[in-house]
């Protein structure tokens, strides 16, 4: 397994703990988690830092998540940062538009596994795990 | 139950209570690891403590439907939530209303489609701890009002949704 690095941005900082728990549990050699509670807020950091992956909830105040991803996919800079959703959004039309723009969406409520499960496959996706190199 | 808040027509939704209660419990459940009471420990739910609305959460919905959900849970099952969801012995104030308003936004997010006709979208709003004595029959007046009670082994969480009938 390799380094990685994570940005999570959700404005519940108990939902924040628990994704952070779970990027934990995939079992990389070294993982970085950055936190972030807003989308302004995650923008600034994918705007400063490269990033293997960034989860970003919908839900959020001051910058949804939408509103977030919207900006990096017109941004030539940050337009491949690989994008997970992790949100309670139910609506078909809206979570097919989110998923149209990003690499992944997980639906609140979710088990830690699937969570797991998805963000792995992402990251196999782009190369920077091997296939099967999770941990069961 | 559900209660007219003014003078206007009875909501379609009298099967909205049972749909409610369902996805509450299994967002509680899955995020929560929390259970419903057994029918036996039913008999005893009227000695337990009852939501005493200091701390609750409020979550407004626009969109192709408009109103809130209001979530109270009992003194003990606030405190085993955020304990549950992040795997601690004891957690603290901000990590209670925290996880409350995660519970509150998710339930919300994924009740909102039954008030949202023909797959139109809805924007769910952040969630946010209620101001100590709001009230939010007068914030959410002219909406009509479905209450749901859970009960867990953990406690019971009384959930309000307002909505205006006439989206529907």
């Amino acid at each position: 397994m390799m380094d990685v690095r994570v940005l999570i941005v959700d404005d519940c900082p108990v939902m924040r703990k628990i994704i952070k728990r779970t990027v934990e549990l995939c079992g990389f050699d070294s993982v970085e988690v950055i936190e972030a509670g807003d989308g302004k807020e995650g923008l600034e950091w994918v705007r400063n830092m490269d990033f293997d992956l960034a989860i970003v909830d919908l839900n959020m105040p001051v910058k949804n998540g939408a509103e977030m991803i919207a900006e990096m996919r017109v941004d030539d800079n940050l337009r491949y940062v690989p994008v997970l959703t992790v949100s309670a959004e139910s609506n078909e039309t809206r979570v097919e538009i989110i998923t149209d723009i990003t690499e992944g969406f997980v639906h609140k409520p979710f088990c830690v596994e699937a969570l797991r499960d998805k963000m792995l496959k992402i990251l196999e996706k782009q190369s920077i795990i091997r296939p099967g190199a999770a941990p069961k | 139950m559900e209660t007219e808040l003014t003078n206007k027509t009875q909501s379609p939704s009298a099967g909205y209570q049972d749909q409610i209660q369902e996805i509450a419990y299994n967002i509680f459940e899955l995020t929560c690891y929390m259970f419903p009471m057994e029918e036996w420990e039913l008999e005893d739910a009227g000695e337990l403590e009852r939501p005493d609305g200091n701390v609750r959460s409020i979550v407004r919905f626009d969109g192709a439907a408009e109103g809130a959900m209001v979530i109270s849970p009992s003194e003990d099952l606030l405190e085993a939530l955020a304990a549950n969801m992040l795997g601690v012995e004891e957690a603290n104030d901000e990590e209670k209303e925290g996880a409350l308003c995660e519970i509150a936004n998710i339930i919300c997010g994924n009740t909102v489609p039954l008030f949202a006709h023909d797959e139109q979208i809805c924007y769910i709003r952040p969630p946010r701890i209620a101001a100590q004595g709001e009230d939010t029959d007068e914030l959410f007046k002219g909406m009509t009002r479905e209450d749901v009670e859970v009960l867990l082994d953990e406690g019971i969480a009384e959930i309000s949704i307002y909505y205006n009938a006439e989206d529907l």
